[in-house]
């Protein structure tokens, strides 16, 4: 069976690839994405930006792929969110199961006490109570006791571990029962991040309860990232887009086309969009020291490709020293800084695109990551003129 | 007392200046002897050398060639302070491979062997174990790890204790004897009468309140900072002149040897890796230093010296991942023309009479393993001066936890805290981690861990905010080992700064704040060391910190 569709590889299963790979389908691409381990995305804390405006070009499509993902909500904002440790700030998109606060100013927020390690809710309360937000809107915290909530022995559950426990039907109906009795006369309520990983626990309790109901953030490795993992497996099967999981060693340019080695096998691709993280998720590398690295350390991707490096606008060399970079001197921004070289998703390299954090040069939050996937998709699905 | 003009009665008897194990040593002796005390400490207990030393407490057999009195003392003294902190103590033995040189490595061996031999008549007063000379088999067996090439190498047994905890066993010891203890309050004058000492006048660093206080005696016990301390009584900086010098150590993830490894550096320096706590610690170098006490840092030439040399003997080390570092200043005698290795140990007491400030002492060099011989020594003087004839006590009466020993599976037993934490809890607290326990049992939400590294769990947080003075999540960080681990910070700063703003009943921002503080000044500490491993762990505590707070710099809508 021949397939006329061009072929589009996406390497990179985070926020960037999936939305690369979104992108590049709806624009009537074949897409194959490659996903090798999991990265930041898999670690994000469930809010979506750093709360500065967005640019004008993150709209609609954006807004679709949330919608999509059916775990985002983006474009009704901006959001109020509160966080595990009880500060709260405003964000243009959140993980839907984080408790919206804005309009909820003014009124009277139940903050659900039970026992966990993420989690005190008398803490929470006060902090929020304290914040400027709280005392300029004259919106109260309260503590709302549930010590059935949790079993004693689940203090100490890793939160995605008890995220987990609530996808269970009767436990999500335990849950909205023990809720239904603190709820006092709240008018919202928050609880600590272990609302569920696969089925929406806080739109099923806000709905069973008649009041809103959501949690805070997460702490890396918490329930948000958890979730967009759920939601992308979703998403991709969903939308037939074959993903298949290992790691890529090399992207190589051929005429008309690349070659990409994923394990044993070389698969043909007219384009290709890397979207493999930054120094965090393991897409850009630092060497170490050691006499298998002649020339000293450096940065350099994960995988072999026609790319250049580049940081603060040049690209990146050898550092003359055998020991090593020298954070003292470079600064750690350095490592959100350096990336791949590329002026609005391409690489110099034509059918080669980045996205998401691999890029140089690029502010770093899922917003942002989802927004350049989508640009990368569209571009790589593109026959070019 | 006839030196004291009875004019108006002094505030108190003595005031001592400086928050380490000198002052705080002075400042527990002073109350044990029924004199009272003030102590005032520009930053924290134990900030400056005695909670970034590599807490051990040995004779040094460095020192036993040129200096053995100083080998004597220390030993001797060691045994006191083991007596005392018997929970803070970790053993520390040590293996010195000798490897295959062209210089004969047998003579070395034999060398080895006869120099450790004459450090074993000291090991009794400290409960160490003689030397045992090993073969090329032996160190193989004990330590895989360590370069093929070694023809043997000989064994040699330290202690080890908590520098910072320490500190804050006498510093809450005086304070229960009735001391005070002003910590973030710097002395911005030292009062004088004509040519006697009056007071101090200080400044709390935090509220920005001042004030003064009087005394008859003021001791100054800030190691490093001593000469510029002598300023604030108006005396020369050289009336109370020391040799800075910086001492580094890079803290390594976990323990990775069983046993410490004595080696020896590029220049033929003595450096080390050992097992510390739950990670392991390279040091140390000795540098002269002339930047900023406030702000001493290890950089990237200190940290690579040491991974050069550790490397050579145990290679793994450079695969390691380093967590962190450790930069402190040692108040070493002065002496001009020296090799910094060379410089005493001893230590001395400045009477600062001659120069015209009567009552007012420096105390001068000395180490952490005499501290508490050397706090004897300048309270002996202080209590003649006023007349006070109470016995010593400091070698007999037990810090705060040092008193009796307590099962850690027993503590954590019947409540929602694991046996880890337990006994983490123990070895900081002793026979007070009790008091931490009660904490959870009266509210049980205090037995969540905030810390996961070390691990933490937020009644000792609060423990430390109300009993032992924490101020900042720095001081906690300090007092626990919070946010010391490998994710550096990352998921319990910005919890502590809330219980700490909680605990403090100060606004949210404050403990916002603190925790920012703590992680740029963490970030600093590791950025000399961050090699492959960390960088990911960076980049991920960048990202973490930008998500719960958004843009930092940005003003609250």
């Amino acid at each position: 069976m021949s397939d006329e569709r061009r072929h589009v590889v996406v390497v990179g299963g985070g926020i960037a690839g999936v939305a690369a790979a979104w992108a590049a389908q709806r624009a009537g691409a074949r897409v194959t994405l490659l996903h090798g381990a999991a990265g930041a995305s898999a670690l994000y804390s469930g809010a979506l930006d750093f709360g500065a405006k967005p640019s004008e070009r993150i709209v609609s499509e954006l807004a679709h792929f949330a919608t999509a993902l059916g775990c985002w909500s983006y474009g009704g904002g901006p959001y109020r969110i509160a966080t595990e440790t009880g500060l709260c700030r405003s964000v243009h998109g959140r993980d839907s199961a984080l408790l919206d606060l804005e309009p909820l100013a003014g009124s009277r927020i139940g903050v659900v006490g039970a026992l966990h390690s993420s989690w005190n809710a008398a803490l929470v309360a006060r902090q929020l109570g304290a914040s400027s937000w709280a005392q300029q809107t004259g919106t109260e915290f309260v503590v709302l006791p549930a010590p059935d909530l949790l079993a004693t022995d689940e203090l100490a559950v890793p939160v995605y571990d008890l995220a987990a426990r609530f996808d269970a039907p009767q436990r999500l109906q335990a849950l909205c029962a023990i809720l239904e009795k603190a709820r006092g006369d709240a008018s919202a309520l928050l609880l600590g991040p272990w609302l569920g990983l696969a089925m929406d626990v806080a739109q099923q309790a806000t709905q069973t309860l008649g009041i809103p109901v959501g949690e805070s953030t997460s702490a890396p490795g918490g329930v948000a990232g958890a979730r967009f993992e759920r939601a992308r497996d979703r998403l991709l099967q969903a939308s037939a887009i074959e993903a298949r999981t290992g790691p890529v060693q090399r992207v190589s340019a051929e005429s008309g086309g690349f070659s990409v080695g994923f394990g044993s096998e070389d698969i043909s691709a007219e384009a290709v969009v890397l979207a493999i993280g930054g120094v965090a998720a393991g897409g850009i590398l630092l060497d170490d020291a050691r006499p298998e690295h002649p020339g000293g350390a450096c940065f350099h991707a994960s995988l072999q490709a026609p790319v250049t490096l580049e940081l603060d606008g040049k690209p990146v060399e050898r550092v003359s020293t055998l020991h090593g970079v020298d954070f003292c001197l470079a600064g750690l921004g350095t490592l959100e800084r350096v990336g791949i070289a590329q002026r609005r998703g391409k690489t110099q390299e034509p059918g080669l695109f980045v996205a998401g954090d691999c890029a140089a040069g690029a502010p770093r939050s899922a917003l942002e990551a989802a927004h350049s996937g989508i640009r990368a998709g569209v571009l790589a699905a593109a026959r070019p003129a | 007392m006839s030196t004291v003009s009875p004019e108006s009665e002094p505030d108190v008897d003595v005031i001592v200046i400086g928050g380490g194990v000198n002052g705080t040593g002075v400042l527990r002796d002073c109350a044990l002897r029924g004199l009272s005390a003030a102590l005032f400490e520009r930053n924290d207990i134990a900030f400056g050398a005695s909670g970034n030393s590599s807490g051990m407490i040995h004779g040094g057999p460095r020192y036993l060639t040129y200096d053995p009195d100083v080998t004597h003392t220390s030993c001797l003294d060691s045994g006191h302070i083991q007596r005392i902190a018997p929970h803070l103590l970790f053993r520390i033995p040590f293996l010195v491979p000798v490897h295959r040189s062209r210089f004969g490595s047998r003579l070395a061996l034999h060398g080895y062997d006869a120099f450790f031999e004459l450090y074993d008549r000291y090991q009794p007063l400290k409960r160490g174990r003689p030397h045992v000379r090993l073969n090329a088999d032996d160190l193989r067996r004990l330590e895989p790890g360590l370069q093929a090439d070694a023809v043997g190498g000989v064994t040699f047994d330290e202690w080890g204790i908590d520098g910072v905890r320490l500190c804050m066993g006498s510093a809450v010891d005086a304070i229960e004897r009735g001391a005070k203890v002003h910590v973030h309050t710097t002395v911005m004058e030292v009062m004088l009468d004509g040519e006697r000492v009056r007071g101090v006048r200080w400044r709390d660093r935090i509220s920005g309140e001042t004030g003064q206080t009087t005394a008859r005696v003021v001791v100054n016990a800030t190691g490093a900072w001593a000469p510029v301390t002598a300023t604030l009584a108006g005396l020369e900086p050289r009336v109370a002149r020391i040799r800075p010098g910086k001492g580094i150590h890079v803290f390594l993830d976990r323990r990775l040897t069983n046993y410490a490894i004595a080696t020896t550096a590029i220049d033929g320096r003595q450096v080390f890796l050992m097992p510390w706590q739950n990670m392991s610690v390279l040091g140390t170098t000795d540098d002269d230093y002339y930047g900023d006490l406030d702000e001493v840092l290890a950089n990237g030439d200190e940290v690579r010296y040491l991974m050069q040399a550790v490397a050579r003997v145990f290679p793994s080390v450079s695969q390691a991942r380093a967590i962190g570092t450790w930069g402190g200043v040692r108040p070493t005698l002065y002496g001009w023309g020296v090799n910094e290795d060379k410089l005493s140990r001893e230590h001395e007491i400045v009477d600062h009479k001659k120069h015209g400030a009567d009552g007012l002492y420096s105390m001068i060099g000395g180490k952490l393993a005499s501290y508490r011989i050397f706090a004897e020594e300048m309270t002996d003087v202080v209590a003649e001066r006023l007349g006070n004839t109470a016995p010593k006590r400091t070698h007999s009466s037990p810090l705060p936890g040092g008193d009796e020993t307590v099962d850690p599976f027993s503590l954590c037993a019947g409540i929602q805290l694991d046996a880890l934490a337990a006994s983490r809890l123990e070895y900081r607290h002793g026979s007070r981690s009790p008091r931490v326990i009660e904490r959870i049992k009266r509210c049980p939400p205090e037995a969540r861990v905030v810390c996961d590294c070390e691990p933490v769990t937020e009644a000792e947080v609060r423990y430390v905010v109300e009993g032992e003075m924490a101020k900042t999540v720095d001081d906690v960080a300090r007092r626990t080992r919070l946010g010391l681990g490998s994710c550096g910070g990352m998921r319990c700063a910005l919890r502590c700064g809330a219980i700490l703003a909680d605990a403090l009943d100060a606004d949210p921002s404050y403990g916002q704040r603190s925790a920012l503080t703590f992680l740029r000044g963490a970030a600093a500490r590791r950025a000399s060391a961050v090699g492959s491993l960390q960088a990911r762990q960076e980049a991920l505590s960048l990202a973490t910190l930008s998500s719960q707070l958004g843009f930092v710099e940005k003003e609250e809508r």
